[in-house]
C-alpha cells in the first residue's frame, strides 16, 4: 500500500489541476456545436418518431 | 414538447465547455477531443429515451463521452499493438530535470498518468463529481475509484518532483518548502 499524501500537498495538487482544467473549461464554445444541436433538433422535428 | 427540446438544447450546450475540457485532458488532442464531444452530443440526443428524467444529465453525458473514448482507444490499441511499442512510448516517464510547478509542466506531468488515473482524477478532482458519481460514470467500484484517485495523486506528485525526498526528513518541513508555489532547493 502507498502512504497517503500529506493533506496540504493534496490540496496543492488539486488546485493545480483545477487551474489547468478551468483554463480549458473557459474556452469559448465553437460554433460547430451550436450548429450541430440546431441540426439535430431540426432533423427530429422533420422526422417525428424517427428515433428507434 | 418544443419547450422541452429547447431546454435540452440549452442544457447540452451548457455542458459543452466541460465536456471539451474533459475530452481534451483525456486524449490530449484538441481535434479529437472535439470529435468526441460531437459524438457524445449526437449519441445523447438520439438516446434521450434512455436518460432517466431527474437524474444527473452531466454525469450521463460524461459517461457517454468516456465510453466512446475508451472503446475507440481499445480499437486503436488492437490496431497498433503488434506494430510497435507505440503505447509504451506514450506512457514513458518524464525526464526529471528541472521540474517547476507552472501550468505547462503540470500538463506534462499529468500525461504520465494512465488513462484510468487521468479519468478519475479529472472527474473527482477537476469536475467535482463525488466518488459515487465517478464510480457510476466509469462503471468501476467506489473503492477502485478511490484507490485510482490516490494513485493518480501520488504519481502526479512524483512527476512534479514534489515527492518527499530522502534528504527531507519531516513532512511538514517539506510542505513548508513548497508552499508559495515554488520548490526550494536545499543547499
Amino acid at each position: 500500500m502507498q502512504t497517503p499524501l500529506p493533506v496540504e500537498l493534496q490540496g496543492q495538487i488539486g488546485q493545480r489541476l483545477r487551474e489547468a482544467y478551468n483554463e480549458l473549461v473557459s474556452e469559448p464554445v465553437p460554433d460547430r456545436f451550436i450548429l450541430l444541436l440546431q441540426q439535430l433538433k431540426k432533423t427530429e422535428n422533420q422526422g417525428q418518431g424517427g428515433q428507434s | 414538447m418544443t419547450q422541452c427540446d429547447h431546454d435540452l438544447q440549452t442544457l447540452l450546450i451548457g455542458a459543452v465547455p466541460n465536456l471539451r475540457a474533459f475530452a481534451n485532458s483525456l486524449c490530449g488532442d484538441p481535434t479529437r477531443a472535439d470529435d468526441l464531444v460531437q459524438d457524445t452530443l449526437v449519441k445523447a440526443w438520439t438516446n434521450l429515451a434512455s436518460f432517466e428524467k431527474g437524474s444527473n444529465l452531466k454525469a450521463w453525458l460524461f459517461t457517454i463521452l468516456r465510453n466512446t473514448y475508451f472503446s475507440e482507444l481499445r480499437k486503436r490499441r488492437r490496431e497498433v499493438e503488434d506494430a510497435d511499442g507505440a503505447i509504451a512510448e506514450r506512457v514513458s516517464v518524464l525526464p526529471d530535470q528541472q521540474i517547476h510547478m507552472d501550468v505547462v509542466d503540470f500538463k506534462k506531468a499529468f500525461n504520465v498518468l494512465s488513462d484510468d488515473q487521468k479519468e478519475v482524477l479529472l472527474l473527482v478532482g477537476a469536475e467535482g463529481f463525488s466518488y459515487e458519481e465517478a464510480a457510476e460514470i466509469t462503471g468501476a467500484a467506489v473503492g477502485t475509484v478511490k484507490s485510482r484517485v490516490n494513485r493518480a495523486r501520488a504519481a502526479l506528485t512524483k512527476a512534479l518532483g514534489l515527492e518527499p525526498g530522502e534528504n527531507l526528513t519531516s513532512t511538514s518541513d517539506f510542505v513548508g518548502l513548497v508552499r508559495g508555489g515554488q520548490a526550494v532547493v536545499r543547499g
